[in-house]
């Protein structure tokens, strides 16, 4: 993978970074460098720890354990005031009782500087956010772009070095978030600041970013520049939450070979490992004539989209999901083929094909693991033993029907069916299935028990 | 425009129960008992009568000084309730609320046997060695006692307007003021402060009218009359002067009107709104 690392000193570095509320994990052990002047996004749907980090960063939550470093120094005893960051918050959170020069002159008076020096600063500083003349106006009368600016102008020209914006375009519509989003890029170079951006919005942090961290329950995925993360994702889930894909469960016989949806394609990855995940993107796939394609398939749906046409194609079990200029009917058979740069293979997120599960066999074939009891059709006693459980037989199920509970951590479509990781009070499970779940629910799961298969025996117990 | 019409049971409600007695009571001050007109009841208020007007100033210190002591008690008060959780801040509420739910006398009444003589705070301080036995503490039937008397019965009129505002500050205003670089103090002086100035008004409004006009209390813990009372007394009984007490009442309204309105000044900036 290539790193195209920006130039600048380290300012930024989180080490361990632990972080619970009320019993549950926020951050588990992340790690992260953030340089001068560079523009890094953390990207994660909602709940993931993003905003954890950057409250732990501007000081407002402190670590379980772990450390933030600015400029090599610890700052985790260093209170808020005392911390060179400022913070755009989320919902701007501007001094309702102050106009907009004097919510953006705060901090500055704060710190007293000469009144002479903050009239400058901020009359500067509002002309650079397009707010020139509105210096008088409360800020209850502004409208939610405006605001915005505010917020941007209050917290940037205290010239931090670092800024730190939580989901700052948030609240804003679709054309207004576009135009400010450019505008941020510019405020970034000419602020000569590093940013800190917190989004969910997977384009935004493309758009923007010098570095993309993608996180998920509270770990880091994947860090990269935003051209890396989409055409090289770390697993499915980065590969799913960035961009549109179509993902398949494939295997690899040997380097430079890939199959998947029923054929072996050539590609450019070495071998991880026999079982594998592979992503493919819909603008990568070439439409040709049924003869040409490596696999052949019915177009299945056709919907414009503008700048191209949306298509599903269905290949054997498979949907294939295409974009392209040119349309074709629905029914046609069509010829599909993706050059061999651009199918990209990622390793398994689970780290084995099936859920296993490490048991003693108790009496009359009894064994009990995660505090429930099962009989197995046979099995020795007293010994050690791995069940296997394939993830079609695990069920979903609501919460109070099933065997076990837990929330599911991943949802990824994998063109013809779900594959989700659900975690459990004790263990994490795979689950393949056709129910639409969100990811984040709670769920119950359930198996028949005659599923279980005993897959090694170990040696006497 | 809206329709006027649901207005109506309002205004006859108003009309009965506030202007017809406020209109009795103006022209009772500007009338003798033969209910001919005069201007004697102000002239006796303002000039004829010292111990009136001695009366009158010693409601208005004794007011002011309740309401100061009551804003001081009160203010770090409500800070504290409104950072704890729902639960305990519905708790401290109703623990507030609390004695308002006795009779107003009975309240003044259980402050007497905590001050009297040999009283509850006799005893409990010759217990620790504060008092010698015999000895009795200097409070009762004193304006420190009277203040005490209207600061525990007006109290929470203060604590509750003001809580009610500092409740209302976002976290985010808090965190976006350290994170500008107040110290805790600062964030207290620059931003809470400020923006709890609609219930700090509301609240001295709240406790000091009341505490202007108030009675019983000062007759009970003090032993002496204050504005309250004395319309109180002109109203009542045989040695009473009806229109002397409508003279009085007009003035005290007249000063309280005077000091909401300059309180009201300070709160002009109003628009605020708290997201």
């Amino acid at each position: 993978m290539k790193n195209t690392t920006p130039e600048g000193s380290v300012l930024v570095r989180l080490e361990q970074l632990c972080k619970s509320f009320d019993g549950e994990q926020i951050l588990k052990s992340v790690d992260l460098t953030i340089r001068d002047k560079e523009f890094v996004t953390l990207l994660g749907p909602s709940g993931c720890g993003k905003t954890t980090i950057l409250r732990c960063i501007a000081g407002f939550e402190n670590p379980d354990s772990g450390t933030v470093f600015f400029e090599g120094k610890p700052m985790n005893a260093v209170p808020p005031h005392l911390r060179p960051v400022n913070t755009v918050f989320q919902r701007y959170a501007l001094f309702p009782h102050l106009n907009v020069f004097d919510n953006v002159a705060f901090g500055l008076r704060i710190r007293k500087e000469n009144e002479r020096a903050i009239r400058e600063k901020v009359l500067k500083m509002l002309a650079m956010v397009d707010l020139k003349g509105y210096e008088r106006r409360p800020v209850s009368k502004l409208s939610g772009g405006q605001q915005q600016r505010v917020a941007i102008a209050r917290a940037l020209v205290n010239m931090p070095r670092l800024l730190l914006l939580d989901e700052p375009l948030g609240a804003l519509d679709l054309k207004l978030r576009k135009d400010m989003q450019l505008e941020l890029r510019n405020l970034h170079k000419q602020a000569g600041t590093a940013f800190l951006y917190v989004t969910h919005d997977q384009e935004e942090a493309l758009t923007m970013s010098d570095r993309i961290v993608v996180m998920k329950s509270g770990t880091i995925q994947q860090v990269g520049a935003p051209q890396d993360i989409y055409n090289e994702p770390a697993n499915a889930f980065v590969a799913d939450f960035i961009g549109e894909a179509n993902i398949f469960d494939a295997t690899m016989p040997r380097d430079k070979e890939v199959v998947f949806s029923g054929a072996a394609f050539p590609c450019v990855d070495q071998k991880p490992s026999d079982l594998v995940d592979v992503v493919v993107r819909p603008e990568d796939v070439e439409i040709v004539s049924p003869f040409d394609g490596t696999v052949a398939g019915e177009v299945e749906a056709s919907l414009f989209k503008g700048v191209h046409y949306e298509m599903t194609v269905r290949v054997g079990e498979d949907q294939w999901i295409i974009h392209s200029t040119r349309t074709c009917s629905v029914g046609e058979v069509v010829g599909l083929r993706v050059t061999p740069e651009n199918i990209h293979v990622m390793r398994k997120m689970f780290p084995t094909p099936e859920n296993e599960i490490e048991v003693t066999v108790g009496e009359d074939n009894q064994v009990s693991f995660d505090g429930r009891s099962f009989t197995l059709p046979a099995a020795p006693a007293g010994a050690k033993v791995t069940l296997a459980l394939s993830p079609d037989d695990v069920e979903l199920c609501a919460e109070d029907e099933g065997v076990f509970t837990g929330v599911l951590d991943s949802v990824v479509w994998k063109s013809n069916h779900y594959e989700m990781i659900l975690v459990s009070q004790h263990r994490r499970w795979l689950i393949r299935s056709q129910a639409d779940e969100q990811a984040g629910a709670v769920v119950g799961i359930r198996f028949a028990p005659e599923k279980l298969r005993v897959l090694t025996a170990g040696g006497e117990g | 425009m809206k329709s006027k019409k649901p207005l109506i049971p309002y205004a006859i409600w108003m009309a009965i129960f506030v202007v017809i007695p406020l209109i009795m009571i103006i022209v009772n001050a500007f009338t003798d008992k033969s209910g001919a007109f005069t201007l004697d009841n102000l002239e006796r208020i303002f000039f004829k009568d010292p111990t009136l007007r001695y009366n009158f100033l010693n409601s208005l210190k004794i007011a002011l000084i309740s309401t100061v002591l009551c804003l001081v008690l009160a203010y770090p008060i409500a800070l504290i309730m409104a950072r704890q959780k729902p639960s305990v801040q519905r708790l401290l509420h109703f623990l507030i609320m609390l004695p308002m739910w006795m009779n107003f006398v009975l309240r003044i009444c259980s402050w007497l046997l905590v001050l009297q003589p040999d009283g509850i705070l006799d005893v409990m301080l010759r217990g620790v060695g504060l008092l010698s036995p015999g000895q009795s503490n200097p409070l009762y039937m004193t304006e420190t006692a009277v203040v005490l008397g209207i600061v525990y019965n007006y109290l929470p009129f203060m604590i509750l307007p003001i809580y009610t505002t500092v409740a209302k500050i976002p976290r985010s205003l808090y965190e976006a003021g350290e994170d500008l670089g107040c110290s805790r103090w600062n964030v207290l002086k620059k931003i809470v402060f400020p923006l709890s100035v609609p219930g700090v008004i509301s609240g001295l409004t709240m406790v000091f009218v009341p505490a202007m006009s108030s009675f019983v209390i000062s007759m009970k813990l003090g032993g002496f009359a204050l504005m309250g009372d004395i319309i109180d007394n002109y109203y009542k009984g045989t040695g009473g002067d009806p229109h002397l007490g409508a003279a009085v009442s007009i003035v005290l309204m007249f000063f309280i009107i005077l000091s909401i309105a300059l309180m009201n000044r300070f709160d002009k900036d109003d628009d605020v709104v708290l997201a």
